[in-house]
């Protein structure tokens, strides 16, 4: 019985690996690894990063804070985009970037990006799970 | 008691298309302007409202150029078709008749 679960697990990584091109897994690597490295530092304050790599002895480069938050949230929001409908991240998830762009035209804190991104977020995985839901219930013809 | 009027979403959306083409946000704040912030749309009811009206041909959508303040995603505009039009003008009809003559107050 174990043994039939492998193999099938086996035969379906094959099946991804040959239905996707080199690049398209490298891609996807690479965003995933953004996406990881974002979310660790998602919550912290972009000045207390600096600052905390500065103490490291790192190299600290000077960035506005706002151009962080953004960066952030591209990450987040182009995760999102390689499982979610291209519909709803045209609408939700641009709508979403764009009210954060305002944000940060106004100099809005830090935490307020986040939270309204975390918020954001939120709607648009339901929005996404009512989309599946509307296809799936729809009686066929 | 609540100063907000409760009202279909997509009895607003169609007044507000009247007016012209317009995306998500835009008809958020459309429909808020006039009615003066008793009327208040949320992203989450907006877009499955519009969907509705665009299966029932009411409105259809075209999609704008990508745009940077967006991630580089564009926007997508809905526009009144024909019958929605026809069908915006009946509902408003509807509504004025429903408020007029106007009861005496007090």
């Amino acid at each position: 019985m174990r043994k039939d679960f492998a193999s099938l697990a086996i035969a379906l990584v094959a099946i991804i690996l040959l239905a996707t091109t080199e690049t398209e897994v490298s891609q996807f690597l690479s965003v995933l690894l953004v996406f990881i490295a974002g979310a660790n530092t998602l919550f912290l304050d972009p000045d207390v990063f600096e600052r905390w790599m500065s103490m490291r002895g790192g190299n600290s480069v000077e960035r506005p804070a706002s151009s962080t938050a953004l960066s952030r949230v591209d990450s987040v929001l182009h995760f999102l985009s390689l499982f979610l409908p291209a519909r709803i991240m045209k609408e939700d998830a641009g709508d979403a970037r764009e009210v954060i762009d305002k944000l940060v035209a106004v100099s809005a804190p830090t935490w307020m990006i986040y939270t309204k991104l975390t918020s954001s977020v939120c709607w648009i995985l339901l929005a996404a799970v009512r989309e599946v839901l509307t296809v799936t219930k729809k009686k066929p013809n | 008691m609540s100063a907000s009027t409760r009202i279909d979403p997509k009895t607003a959306l169609l007044q507000a298309l009247i007016s012209g083409d317009g995306y998500g946000l835009e008809l958020i704040d459309r429909v808020k302007e006039r009615t003066a912030g008793k009327v208040v749309l949320h992203q989450g009811s907006i877009y499955p409202a519009l969907r509705s009206l665009e299966q029932d041909g009411f409105v259809d959508s075209y999609e704008s150029e990508p745009m940077s303040e967006r991630g580089g995603r564009p926007r997508i505009y809905y526009r009144l078709t024909g019958e929605g039009r026809r069908a915006a003008f009946e509902e408003r009809r509807a509504l004025l008749g429903l408020f007029s003559p106007e009861p005496a107050l007090g």
